[in-house]
């Protein structure tokens, strides 16, 4: 296993950190993780990759050591500004190549069209993006969002980390017993009554708050003003088959067509946590995406 | 002058600050103020009530004394659940009377349609809502006043990719305001701005809306991330917002100043702009005040007073829909 360090970057007020692994004068590859996971997560993959890579990787706000913002609710745009804080911090002069999974690649999805000129490329895992709201459904919708408010948060406590694993274990069948185990670590941490709890901020536990701020046709208008080449990586039991309302009769297709410069990976017999169930075959893609001459671009500075 | 009481609550985990006036078994009246205003702005129109009220206006996040957020952006939805947790705190169990002037309106008109039961009665004092993003058409089917359903233009909101890199450039570049000397010379840009308001209560509302620091010099009390609007903006499209406003079942009274939001933003509200959104207030009585400006409450406290009470005193209406 492949050593990371931790990094501590305040961002706009909070605390970030930032898992580091490999050489830091060795070209950088950014890892954005998604709803309800962290940066730890992403250590199989990286196991994997063969190639020499200063690898970066936030825990995004309220999630992993990464401070909570203190809030009840989180909103989709403050992580495109932590995003852009974190760019700037690590490599403000050069274009940067992004590997994001699921509410992350909705994050970097939307802000490689809001700033085109940072991103070199683009590697999408899984990830599409909001939720097809429509503007008739803005009542319901408002007051699903005050109800949540007024409910409060619900911590996540486990009796041990044998029971946390178990959920995770039905969450994600695909994923290996020992890499559950070592995830479950890095999800939660004993609390001082000898139980588990979940390291995310419990406001996070509803994801209403990303979703309701971040509407479809905002991330499209974004998307198709991306310049930098993307790549889809779909996996089959991923996505596609958990978010059937939005991603099926097509709309799935709508979506992909926003990205003019897009290449589309799908794997078969794989589910959502394409970085846990298949790191190995990941690395492989991802280090043909990100050709050698654009590592050596992207650490230029 | 009517005294007023400073009530402190825990909304959302911030320690709101609400002004109260008159007694505490009297019929509850709640104020909501706007954009880079405060409660305390709504004495002059709380002196000018004959009847027995008990008035309660919160300062809203980052405004007046209560506190301020401590991040750079504020979002729409958030004071809208601020509003919520204050009118759950005061009056649980009935629907509530509200007055509401501009972006206080604009809270206030989002929630009315989106906890209709929770409104009683509503006083819209020029606040005309959000502005619109884009200038894509779109269509929009709403229910007319005779229940017929009609279609009407409404401009789309798609937040573009330009929006989100403005307000990017805009928190890296931070926020603060300039400070003045002495209260006078608050007063002094205070009155430039606001013509039409007498100096004895520009010396009032500078002394509401400013603070004296230890050095001495006067700084405005509004959290300066208020001050750039980009997050509430974003956060509170038209679209979603127009159909918010249908469900509103509580009597609206509009309040329309001659030199007020439909001049100030006349890009959106002149040519018919103005009338396109208040056709979507199905409930609404409009009353239009000439010579008056965006700041009625300060301007002409007591023809308001005078209305909202005639209002307020008004029979059970039948309702609209």
């Amino acid at each position: 296993m492949k050593s990371s360090q931790s990094i501590f970057v305040p961002v706009r007020g909070l605390k970030y950190h930032v898992r580091s692994w490999g050489r830091e004068d060795a070209p950088k590859l950014f890892l954005l993780h998604g709803w309800m996971d962290c940066s730890a997560s992403f250590q199989f993959t990286v196991d994997a990759l063969k190639n020499d890579w200063h690898v970066l990787a936030p825990d995004w706000r309220g999630y992993g050591l990464t401070q909570w913002a203190g809030t009840d609710t989180y909103w989709f745009p403050e992580f495109l500004a932590d995003l852009e804080h974190l760019l700037d911090h690590f490599q403000p002069d050069t274009p940067v190549n992004l590997v994001a999974h699921s509410f992350g690649a909705a994050v970097a999805c939307v802000y490689a069209g809001v700033r085109p000129q940072r991103i070199a490329r683009l590697f999408n895992i899984d990830g599409f993006g909001a939720r097809d709201f429509q503007p008739e459904g803005a009542p319901a919708r408002w007051a699903h969002l005050l109800k949540l408010v007024r409910e409060g948060k619900r911590f996540g406590h486990y009796a041990s980390f044998a029971a946390l694993e178990q959920r995770l274990h039905r969450q994600f069948p695909k994923v290996p017993a020992q890499r559950i185990a070592w995830l479950a670590r890095h999800l939660a941490r004993e609390d001082a009554n000898g139980g588990i709890a979940m390291l995310s901020d419990p406001s996070h536990a509803s994801n209403y708050g990303p979703h309701f701020s971040n509407r479809l046709d905002d991330s499209m208008a974004c998307w198709r003003a991306i310049t930098a080449p993307v790549l889809w990586l779909v996996a089959s039991d991923g996505s596609p088959v958990r978010r059937t309302a939005d991603l099926s009769d097509g709309r799935l297709q709508a979506r992909l067509a926003c990205y003019r410069n897009r290449k589309e990976v799908w794997l078969d017999d794989t589910g959502h946590m394409v970085h846990l169930e298949r790191p190995e075959e990941l690395a492989r893609l991802i280090e043909e995406f990100f050709p050698a001459g654009l590592q050596n671009a992207g650490s230029a500075a | 002058m009517k005294p007023s009481e400073s009530i402190f609550l825990d909304i959302r985990g911030l320690r709101y600050h609400v002004r109260s006036w008159g007694r505490e078994g009297a019929p509850k009246l709640f104020l909501s103020h706007g954009w880079m205003d405060a409660s305390a702005s709504f004495q002059f129109f709380v002196d000018a009530l004959k009847g027995d009220w008990h008035v309660l206006a919160p300062d809203w996040r980052g405004y007046g004394e209560t506190q301020r957020q401590g991040s750079d952006t504020y979002w729409f939805p958030d004071v809208v659940a601020d509003l919520d947790g204050v009118l759950e705190h005061f009056q649980p169990d009935a629907p509530v009377s509200i007055l509401a002037h501009s972006f206080g309106a604009n809270i206030v008109s989002m929630y009315a349609g989106v906890r209709p039961e929770r409104v009683a009665r509503y006083i819209n004092v020029d606040g005309f809502g959000p502005r619109a993003e884009g200038v894509k058409p779109a269509r929009l089917v709403h229910k007319g006043k005779d229940g017929d359903k009609n279609v009407a233009a409404s401009p789309h909101t798609e937040i573009p990719p330009a929006r989100y890199a403005d307000w990017l450039d805009r928190i890296k570049k931070g926020s603060g305001f300039r400070d003045f000397a002495a209260f006078e010379e608050l007063e002094s840009r205070l009155q430039r701005e606001h013509s039409r308001v007498t100096p004895e209560r520009i010396a009032f509302l500078a002394r509401h809306w400013g603070r004296r620091r230890e050095d001495g010099r006067v700084m405005l009390v509004t959290d300066p991330a208020n001050a750039q609007n980009d997050g509430i903006h974003m956060s509170s499209r038209l679209d979603d917002t127009i159909h918010c406003w249908h469900n509103i079942t509580a009597p609206v009274l509009w309040i329309i100043p001659e030199h007020g939001s439909t001049r100030s933003r006349a890009k959106e509200l002149a040519n018919g702009g103005a009338e396109e959104r208040l056709q979507h207030f199905l409930t609404r009585r409009e009353v239009h005040l000439p010579d008056t400006g965006h700041m009625v409450h300060i301007e002409k406290p007591e023809v308001l007073a005078e209305l909202v009470e005639n209002f307020l005193a008004e029979k059970p209406a039948v309702p609209v829909r």
